[in-house]
């Protein structure tokens, strides 16, 4: 054995000591420790002894080394000793001969992320994956976004679609310029007139309607808008697309339905239902008895909103979309009630954990 | 709107099943929201009707008489009846024993049978509309036409089907049986029936009459009217009755009744004017005066301002232009003479000033969503024939058409391409034209071409460019129909800093250290936002000017009383378990300009807060321990871990927390928040005092400033094993842990250094304190000698010595 041996040896047995040394919580396990480490046959005392095996010119260096293992362990030794003499001797049920299994175990801390960010989450990654990029906008926002460039003029009777709620702030001539966004269709005109086509976005974010507040009503919510504009976009595009969503937050089964509907942005304007996933389509109470569950509002982009933004309508073509986050959340989890979302009550919130 | 399906064949002709028809309609824009179905639980051989034919008085009851039916086919009844409007000749229905009436006393169908009343044998029963299903009149029994043929079972003659329709704002031309029937024509591959308008007119001619002037063309682009002499005022005839109670109107004289027919017939709203009550021969359209007032039909005073449009004589308002007609010329028994007005209003004054005086009415409705000028003449002259056919009045000739609008003829070109580009698939020229014509569409070319001209219909004024007619195509044709297709343009270059990554790594880093998410409100109350020095002292929070909550208008400035409120209102129903919970939302920060188009700064904070055990206390295995400062520093410390940027902690008082108890949060010397114990007053006034509450509140502003998600930085872990020494040190107080842990850290053999303990207490001197720090040894070189630990060692305690005059605690 040489002396780079003996030091390796040494700070083997140190670990060894004090790993076991700190599992130990009875004065009796405690005593076969010292016995196996310090006592007569114990391994500190077999390394005093190996001093002798050395070379000459290494004994002293390697004395020293093995004297201080001695004190520190012996100090170590005596630490725990009185640790555990003043600690009362509980014997907890995890020393005991025998478990019982069946107690629960430890708690650890559950937390949990809201369901809304869960869904938003879930459903812009969907889109993720299919090349649209997750941005987000403004939630106070100027009229001319909110309604004008999105083919919505002052005193327009869709306006009636979306009650708003006005920041208190007048112009000379008395209209109100800001509002809290009503939805975030603003964004597809903040986006495309700070960059050229191709566009391929999804924005969430919060909205604001002036709305009584029912079961299916929240004055705020959370909304989903999407936009795709390129130089061949078609409305076959608009339906694959917004399919392959529904099938992949929905399931491989869902059918999607497409009916005509209006909002002054886009044209042609769709609704979007699913076939609904509780009653199969027979109808039933989730799908008020219509067998489809409408998820969302679609369409092409309207020729005068992408002229507004500088895009040529004759080249340039896009569909966008919107959704309310909690309806498809209330609608994957089975919440009856949007109210349960913003009351945030534990009780409510750690089920999505 | 409601619309009666019996009311729709008079102009197109209905094959499919109503409910088909329905999904049809709903598929193509036209939502359907509900079906009511009129007599479909009738049974035919039980519901028939009868002619009266003797009527005796009951021997027994004074209110009470015994009507002899003839139910046709030699069939007779004797029954009774308590019915005062019961006489001999009239056409009634009669309920057999057996049939499904509703019973008012009950309030449910029950099964007719048969009953003795005051010793008189009835078998059957004469019945109301209220029992029949098909009315709210039970003041007597139901009177049918004299034509109806006795015998005819009543499911024939009175049942029906009406579509309740849920309209957008852009068909107005939907608000009326015939563009409904249009709808139906073009779903349905069939033609419109158009109807009967054309009239005999008396001597006196229109202009010789009255006089219209309009002073503002914009506000009515037109305004058509027609002068009726010696009508009879009266109740209408009962089937026009009922079709208005089928289509949601109350019947109110058969002059009123006509308007309001016509107009749920063609869209185009119309007025009578009782022409006696008239000054001057003159109607003059005109802008209210400031102050002018007017009582509106309802009998409700409305004082009046411009640019509101009011139909007046030479001397007073006597209408408001598109709304509601005035009280002072309205029709009444004695009508002998009216003048009908149909004009066309502007939609958005229209919209402005019934939303002004709180008077939403069909007309309005109709008016603010855009109606076409033409439609005022044909409307007119229906309205006029049928008080001509039903009022016996004598319709002067000609008709007044004040006018000031082109014509709605736009012609828009339309190409197969075009098609192609935004469906994503070839259409023809052919298959386009078969459907839209059937919308009304007329083509300019004979032949048809890849690119043709069309013109829209006049009533449809939502179709001005192809697209338009694009979607008019793809409604009919039916969007399931029209092929799918995933995206197969190139995907955009994104770039490849995303904001939002680093507050996704924080929210799941919270999340994985046991916090639940919640989400609040973004308006809040002064009262709460004046707790917290969140703006300075000399701005508002912004405010909503029409909040639904009149003390809850304010734009939050900070997130941390949300929190507080969530904490708090999860603690009043439990009290038991530990919370932990955090909000990551935008806050709003007063406006800094006046310029038009200035915004407020949106700020994203993150703030968290902790209180209770932290584990429960109620559990077997837990002995429960309340949650404090550490606990929340180690959250944040876990929630950075994974971060670029150096995370510290420097003492510093704040309003909001415990003297002493709060520290500033910096990452690599940015100021990215604050943590520390919620001061006792805040913590009472969220009613949170039975156990400490720590917040954090960071600024994701800042933390992005420096941090980023971090690319792992990998090192060869050492193969030489370590040892460890612990040292017990006795140090002023002032002297942080950070401080002397990183003071040990700068020598090389030094893997890792913590404090393990802490000590304040009779073993140490005023003003001092014990720590204990554990020390890790480490070489990627060789393993360490004792002798090397030991000489490592005093070189850190002199060191400690002589920057902080630390000592051993037990040298
Ligand atoms: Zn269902």
């Amino acid at each position: 054995m040489d002396e780079k041996a003996y030091i390796d040896t040494r700070t083997q047995i140190e670990q060894k000591a004090l790993s076991s040394l700190s599992q130990i919580r009875t004065v009796d396990d405690l005593e076969s420790w010292r016995i196996d480490t310090l006592g007569r046959n114990g391994t500190v005392t077999g390394l005093l002894r190996g001093i002798s095996d050395l070379p000459v010119d290494s004994r002293k260096e390697a004395g020293s080394e093995a004297n201080s293992l001695k004190d520190i362990l012996t100090k170590k030794y005596e630490d725990h000793k009185a640790d555990i003499e003043n600690s009362d001797s509980i014997q907890t049920e995890n020393e005991s001969d025998f478990l019982d299994v069946t107690l629960p175990g430890r708690n650890i801390a559950l937390g949990s992320l809201h369901p809304t960010t869960a869904v938003v989450r879930e459903i812009c990654q969907v889109f993720e994956s299919m090349g649209f990029q997750t941005i987000e906008g403004p939630e106070v926002e100027l009229d001319i976004y909110n309604f004008q460039k999105l083919n919505i003029p002052e005193e327009h009777p869709a306006r009636d679609m979306w009650n708003s709620l006005w920041i208190d702030r007048e112009l000379a001539d008395g209209s109100r310029p800001l509002l809290l966004r009503t939805h975030t269709s603003p964004m597809q005109i903040r986006t495309m007139e700070s960059q050229s086509p191709p566009v391929r976005v999804v924005v969430p974010g919060k909205t604001y309607r002036y709305e009584a507040t029912d079961a299916t009503h929240e004055w705020q919510f959370c909304q989903i808008e999407g936009l795709a504009v390129d130089k061949d976009i078609t409305f076959a595009n608009l339906k694959g697309t917004l399919e392959e969503f529904a099938r992949r937050i929905f399931g491989d089964k869902r059918k999607a339905r497409f009916r005509c509907d209006f909002f002054p942005f886009v044209e042609p304007g769709a609704e979007v239902s699913i076939d609904c996933f509780k009653c199969g389509g027979n109808g039933c109470r989730v799908c008020g008895n219509t067998g489809w569950i409408e998820i969302m509002g679609a369409g092409m982009v309207h020729p005068k909103v992408l002229a507004g933004v500088g895009y040529d309508p004759e080249i340039y073509s896009g569909f966008a979309w919107g959704m309310g986050a909690e309806r498809i959340a209330m609608l994957k989890y089975g919440i009856d009630d949007i109210r349960h979302f913003y009351s945030n009550d534990m009780k409510f919130l750690k089920q999505f954990s | 709107m409601k619309i009666p399906l019996s009311w729709l064949r008079n102009y197109v002709e209905i094959d499919s099943d109503v409910t088909d028809l329905a999904h049809s309609l709903t598929m193509a824009g036209l939502e359907v929201g509900s079906i009511e179905h009129i007599g479909n639980k009738w049974d035919s051989d039980s519901l028939v009707v009868a002619q009266v034919i003797q009527l005796e008085p009951h021997p027994n009851a004074d209110r009470l008489r015994l009507p002899t039916l003839d139910l046709g086919k030699g069939e007779k009844a004797k029954v009774v009846c308590g019915a005062p409007n019961l006489e001999i000749g009239q056409k009634i229905v009669f309920a057999k024993e057996g049939a499904n009436l509703f019973n008012p006393r009950s309030g449910k169908h029950e099964i007719l049978k048969g009953a003795n009343i005051r010793g008189i044998e009835s078998k059957g029963m004469v019945c109301s509309a209220l029992e029949l299903g098909i009315g709210e009149d039970n003041g007597g029994i139901l009177v049918l036409d004299d034509a109806s043929v006795t015998g005819t079972p009543v499911k024939e003659l009175l049942s029906d089907s009406i579509l309740d329709t849920e309209l957008t704002p852009n068909r107005p031309d939907c608000l009326s049986v015939i563009g409904t029937a249009y709808e139906i024509a073009a779903l349905l591959g069939t033609n419109i029936t158009k109807p009967e308008s054309s009239y005999q007119s008396g001597d006196t001619k229109v202009d010789d009459r009255i006089k219209v002037s309009i002073q503002d063309p914009f506000n009515c682009p037109r305004y058509t009217g027609s002068f009726i002499e010696k009508v009879t005022v009266a109740p209408s005839p009962l089937w026009l009755q009922d079709i208005l109670v089928k289509s949601g109107q109350r019947p109110i004289n058969n002059i009123v009744d006509i308007t309001n027919y016509v107009m749920l017939e063609y869209g185009q709203p119309l007025h009578a004017f009782d022409f006696n009550k008239l000054e001057g021969d003159e109607i003059i359209v005109r802008q209210a005066v400031e102050c002018e007032s007017l009582e509106t039909l309802d009998s409700q005073l409305k004082t009046l301002t411009p640019p509101m449009l009011v139909i007046a004589d030479t001397s007073k308002p006597i209408g408001l232009a598109g709304i509601m007609g005035g009280i002072n010329t309205e029709i009444d028994e004695e009508t002998t003479d009216i003048f009908l007005e149909a004009a066309n209003f502007n939609a958005a004054n229209t919209r402005a000033t019934r939303s002004a005086l709180g008077l939403n009415t069909e007309a309005s409705y109709r008016f603010e969503r855009e109606i076409r000028h033409e439609l005022a003449p044909v409307a007119l002259k229906r309205a006029t024939y049928l008080i001509s056919q039903l009022c016996g009045g004598i319709p002067a000739e000609g008709i007044i058409d004040t006018f000031n609008a082109p014509h709605h003829i736009k012609t828009i070109e339309i190409t197969e391409t075009r098609f192609e580009k935004i469906l994503g698939v070839s259409v023809s020229m052919k298959d386009i034209w078969n459907i839209i014509k059937r919308l009304g569409f007329e083509k300019i070319e004979e032949d048809l071409t890849q690119t043709i001209n069309v013109t829209p219909p006049f009533w449809r004024s939502d179709i001005s460019i192809q697209d338009d007619i694009i979607e008019e195509y793809a409604r009919i044709y039916g969007y399931d129909n029209l092929p799918t297709s995933n995206l197969a343009s190139p995907i955009p270059s994104q770039g490849s800093e995303n904001p939002q990554t680093v507050r996704e790594h924080i929210r799941d880093r919270l999340v994985s250290a046991g916090m639940n998410e919640t989400i609040s409100y973004s308006i809040t109350d002064l009262e709460t936002i004046n707790l917290f020095d969140s703006i300075p002292n000399d701005q508002q929070p912004i405010s909503i000017a029409n909040p639904m909550d009149a003390s809850k208008k304010y734009l939050r400035p900070t997130l941390v009383p949300n929190v507080l409120e969530t904490l708090s209102r999860n603690r009043r129903t439990d009290q038991q378990n530990g919370l932990r919970l955090f909000e990551i939302g935008r806050v709003f920060l007063p406006l800094q300009t006046d310029e038009i188009d200035s915004m407020p700064v949106e700020k994203e904070e993150i703030v968290g807060a902790i209180t209770g055990f932290s584990t429960s206390t109620d559990l077997w295995s837990e002995s429960g321990r309340l949650m404090d400062f550490f606990d929340a520093k180690g959250i944040v410390e876990h929630t950075f871990r994974g971060l670029s940027g150096v995370l510290s902690f420097t003492k510093n008082d704040g309003t909001m927390y415990e003297t002493g108890k709060k520290a500033d949060i910096f990452l690599n010397e940015v100021l990215i928040g604050q943590i520390g114990e919620l001061k006792s007053d805040l913590s009472e006034f969220f009613d949170l005092s039975t156990s400490p509450v720590v917040i954090f509140h960071l600024s994701l502003e800042a933390i992005q400033t420096v941090a980023q998600v971090q690319f792992i930085n990998y090192s060869e872990p050492s193969r030489y094993p370590s040892s460890f020494r612990d040292l017990a040190l006795i140090s002023n107080k002032e002297v942080d842990s950070e401080s002397i842990v990183s003071t040990i850290m700068e020598n090389k053999l030094v893997a890792d250094s913590f404090p393990i303990d802490k000590y304040v207490g009779v073993e140490v001197p005023d003003g001092k304190q014990s720590l204990t720090v554990r020390i890790i040894f480490q070489s990627n070189e060789k393993t360490l000698s004792a002798k090397e630990i030991d000489r490592a060692h005093i070189q850190i305690i002199k060191s400690l010595e002589h920057r902080y005059k630390i000592s051993e605690r037990y040298s």
